[in-house]
């Protein structure tokens, strides 16, 4: 076991502009499993990939341990990865997909089978060891590239994008199943995904990237709760947040008719005479005033209902989520009235976007 | 239009959708296919049977003979002979050519620097006619004017006429024609292997050579039968470059069976006798792909890539 450093780690592709990795700062502890998240082209895969070896790192150092893997060969340093699509060797069994590397590194055939099976049995494999690739479903073959991983006991498991192959419903169960894996064999893991609920639900940590650069590292709860900048605000959480641009006031930020109540002090960390407030549906109530409502659609999900809507704000016309008591939504067309949570508001420079306070 | 496909179940249970006869496209689009198929390979086929049981010197009608083509075939000892040294360009040419293509495809499906420059000069053999390369190499190897001649080492050589050293010879000048072109398969083929898998093999510490082995060569099978059935119906077709080259000498030392047929068709004008030695050819022919392509599995004609 061993955790994993970045140390300002950059990768700048040949020909490209910026560096698709720019100066990433970021401690992994042992047993962590950490989520890499972010749009496409964030630099969450080049990341990983940096850490497997498998792109040079332009800049700074890579530490698995206390060892500089930087200029190491990939098959030194001891790490496993499992890949988007899985990448099984489609010639060979499931059994010799998975004792490659052990073939490789020159263990013995019973040593190999031992652990196969050890692994199989991990992963409800035996009974398809003797089948090739293309004969396994989806599910499988996700499972026999988990397999081929776990064989190796390697310090560090690298995972890119594991699930997104795979229906939606399969995702959420082996979403499960791997962050249980994990937990029970206790092995430094980096997960690379795009999908924003994958990373709350699965990582001990969470790493948001954007452009090349860190935005937020922390725990689910953290970056849900504290958002530190206006992107990590709008990328964790489904539905998204609200944003609105709104001018300050006397006393605090103005709310369509009301004025919401912020700190003097927050207020005056501001750069600029409008802050950007966030509010999440879930923080939205149905008031007697506040800014108007008007109702687009309305999403029944049961227990409760998402309210999409236009509302006058700020600046002009904005786009407005709001979540509402599931057994009494409102019709399309109608107007409501809504006012966020006391407590539940974030607030964000707006030349910056960084977080002023909540 | 309406459609009306319904769904049945075949006896391995899959669904399976039955298009109906009006869903069908017409069979009149079969026609230009069918016209060119018996045109050009049916009936000249049909021809040649019947011309071996005949006796035509290529003027006036040919004359029925029975089977005294057959017979005399048989007892033709130089035929036989041809026919042995077929085999022995068959087997050494695809000895020579095959790791040559696949190396160099391979090499060709890559990245590096240099490569297109490199891969459009081993093309250019391709660009050439038969008659250009013949030439040129008759030129090149020729015993008296040749520019190995000037050469030291190679210029203690006779190519061309020492008949032991010529059979090398001929393999080396049809390989050098031939090789660019299954060298194109191969780099076809080594580009459809998806690029995750080398880097899978590499996390698993497989070095270059190894990688090489357990997984270019395997997912390059089917390319190799394609190329290998290629290589031997070529081989039992092909005499234009000896022609040139050698005009099957010195004595008989290259004079393959389609040399031999030639030989006896158009210098002989023996058409009837010819034809039974190109029917003899194309069984050969016919007969070795069936049995490559059976004893490969080739013709299941599963995905190699599935899976992956």
């Amino acid at each position: 076991m061993a955790s994993v450093t970045y140390d300002r780690t950059s990768c700048v592709y040949p020909g490209a502009e910026r560096p698709a990795v720019d100066e990433l700062d970021l401690q992994v502890e042992d047993g962590e499993f950490l989520v890499l998240v972010g749009p496409s082209g964030c630099g969450k895969s080049t990341s990983l990939r940096m850490l497997a070896g498998l792109e040079d790192v332009t800049e700074g150092r890579i530490l698995i341990g206390d060892r500089d893997v930087t200029g190491v060969p990939p098959k030194d340093r001891d790490i496993a990865m499992v890949f988007q699509n899985y990448a099984l060797y489609p010639h060979m069994t499931v059994a010799d997909n998975m004792g490659f590397a052990l073939k490789i590194a020159g263990l013995n055939k019973s040593e190999i089978s031992s652990r196969v099976h050890e692994a199989a049995t991990l992963l409800d494999l035996e009974p398809y060891l003797d089948r090739k690739p293309k004969a396994l479903s989806g599910g499988q073959r996700q499972r026999v590239a988990m397999g081929r991983a776990i064989v190796r006991q390697p310090q560090v498991f690298c995972m890119d994008e594991p699930l997104s192959n795979l229906d939606a419903k399969l995702r959420v169960q082996t979403r499960t199943q791997i962050a249980q894996l994990q937990r029970r064999l206790g092995v430094t893991t980096v997960y690379v995904t795009h999908d924003q609920v994958e990373a709350m639900t699965m990582g001990d940590r969470v790493c948001v990237l954007k452009d090349g650069l860190l935005m937020q590292v922390g725990k689910p709860r953290e970056l849900y709760d504290r958002p530190s900048n206006v992107f990590v605000a709008g990328f964790i959480g489904s539905p998204a947040m609200n944003l609105f641009t709104l001018p300050v006031v006397d006393g605090g930020v103005a709310f369509g008719d009301v004025v919401h109540p912020v700190a003097r002090d927050v207020l005056g960390r501001a750069g600029n005479s409008s802050v950007v407030l966030g509010v999440r549906p879930e923080d939205l109530e149905l008031a007697e005033h506040g800014p108007a409502v008007e109702v687009d659609v309305v999403e029944e999900l049961g227990a409760d209902a998402y309210v999409y809507g236009r509302t006058k704000l700020g600046d002009g016309e904005h786009q407005i989520t709001a979540r509402v008591d599931g057994r009494r939504p409102p019709g399309k067309g109608e107007v409501l009235h809504v006012a966020p949570r006391a407590g539940h508001v974030h607030l964000f420079d707006v030349g910056t976007g960084e977080r002023l306070g909540g | 239009m309406t459609i009306t496909a319904e769904k049945t179940r075949t006896r391995a249970g899959t669904a399976r959708t039955t298009v109906t006869r009006q869903d069908r496209p017409s069979g009149w689009y079969l026609a230009p296919a069918l016209v060119f198929f018996g045109a050009f390979a049916v009936l000249p086929m049909v021809l040649v049977v019947y011309l071996s049981f005949t006796s035509w010197d290529g003027f006036g009608t040919p004359e029925l003979s029975g089977t005294e083509n057959w017979t005399r075939l048989i007892e033709d000892g130089r035929a036989w002979d041809s026919l042995w040294l077929t085999l022995v360009f068959m087997v050494l040419t695809w000895l020579v050519q095959t790791p040559i293509a696949m190396l160099i495809g391979v090499w060709a499906a890559g990245r590096q620097r240099n490569r297109a420059i490199l891969s459009s000069l081993f093309f250019l053999p391709l660009l050439l006619s038969t008659a250009a390369i013949a030439l040129l190499w008759s030129s090149v190897l020729d015993p008296n004017f040749g520019v190995t001649q000037s050469l030291p080492v190679l210029g203690g050589f006779n190519f061309l006429g020492d008949t032991e050293l010529v059979v090398y010879t001929v393999v080396w000048v049809i390989s050098w024609q031939y090789v660019p072109f299954h060298t194109l398969l191969y780099q076809a083929a080594a580009r459809q292997v998806p690029e995750s898998l080398y880097e899978a093999a590499t996390l698993d510490g497989a070095g270059r050579y190894r990688q090489f082995f357990t997984i270019t060569l395997p997912l390059l099978k089917y390319t190799i039968i394609t190329s290998t059935v290629l290589m031997l119906v070529g081989s039992v077709t092909t005499f234009d470059t000896i022609l040139i080259l050698t005009g099957g000498g010195p004595g008989t030392a290259t004079r393959v069976l389609p040399l031999h047929m030639y030989i006896t068709g158009f210098s002989g004008f023996e058409f009837g006798y010819a034809s039974a030695i190109s029917v003899l050819l194309l069984l050969l022919g016919a007969g070795l792909s069936l049995a490559v392509t059976r004893a490969t599995g080739f013709r299941k004609m599963q995905s190699q890539q599935e899976g992956v």
